[in-house]
């Protein structure tokens, strides 16, 4: 039924996230049993860190078209689906953004600030706003509503059986010009 | 073939005098469930019955209109499918604002 390309893309957003930071997670691994030099260290380091910076641009985007999304209106299957698509990016991002700070930590013992760090710590920030954004609007449409009384809906199928119903037509008419 | 959706008078007033929406919302709105209800209904039948074999359904359209978010909550009866006719027979609505 739905059509939505977004939800696709930030699967595979978050997947890319994920595996990426399994690998990063590998080399920390690998350099805190057999460490390289330490500029060959400190490079895969930067590299990782200035990945995971452009995978936050990317998640911003995919909120913006979230929002987007959500303006020009969804079914209530479709705004789940698309809520729990970005939100797996922002927890992949945080994953990606763990394992690069331990790769930073163990390329660099001397626990010097590195470069590009504060940046990183900054765009956390901004993610975790839009995460919890995010959640709140997913709490909002899940949230449980109480049943709908059956003797009002009961009510209602009698009188639409004795006519008092508009067709689609007649809707559309009247949205399109109050005075129908 | 899509299904005719017909709407009980006292939702499409309901929908008329929404607080606070725009009337491009308003517009979106309507031609949401219209749209949605005659080409999906099948889908919505099998998704969310009111109960185990109920002909009764809800169908919940998803908004952001002016910094709030809209949640509604529509409930046809689709007794009359077979036929080719679903029924828009009761909407409600929750709105909270759009999360900064």
């Amino acid at each position: 039924m739905s059509t939505l390309l977004l939800p696709e893309l930030a699967r595979e957003s978050a997947a890319s996230n994920r595996r990426l930071a399994r690998s990063v997670e590998d080399l920390r691994q690998r350099e805190e049993v057999q460490p390289t030099l330490p500029q060959a260290g400190t490079g895969s380091a930067r590299e990782a860190l200035r990945y995971t910076l452009f995978r936050a641009a990317e998640a911003s985007s995919l909120w913006q078209g979230t929002v987007a999304l959500f303006q020009d209106g969804l079914d209530g299957h479709e705004a789940r689906d698309v809520l729990q698509a970005v939100l797996e990016v922002f927890d992949s991002w945080f994953g990606l953004v763990k394992s690069t700070r331990d790769l930073w930590h163990t390329t660099d013992p001397t626990g010097a600030s590195p470069e590009g760090l504060e940046e990183l710590d900054a765009v956390s920030r901004d993610i975790e706003l839009l995460k919890t954004a995010a959640e709140e609007m997913r709490t909002f449409l899940n949230r449980s509503r109480p049943p709908v009384d059956a003797a009002v809906l009961e009510k209602a199928r009698q009188a639409v059986v004795q006519g008092r119903y508009k067709t689609p037509e007649a809707v559309r008419a009247r949205l399109h010009d109050p005075q129908a | 073939m899509p299904y005719i959706v017909n709407t009980f008078d006292e939702v499409e007033a309901y929908l008329h005098a929404l607080p606070g929406i725009s009337e491009n919302g308003r517009k979106r709105v309507i031609e949401a469930y219209l749209h949605d209800l005659a080409e999906h209904a099948d889908d919505y039948l099998r998704r969310a019955p009111l109960a185990h074999e109920s002909f009764t359904f809800q169908y919940e359209y998803v908004l952001i209109d002016g910094g709030s978010c809209y949640h509604f909550r529509f409930i046809a009866d689709g007794s009359g499918m077979p036929f080719g006719v679903v029924q828009v027979i009761y909407v409600d609505y929750e709105v909270r604002p759009v999360p900064a």
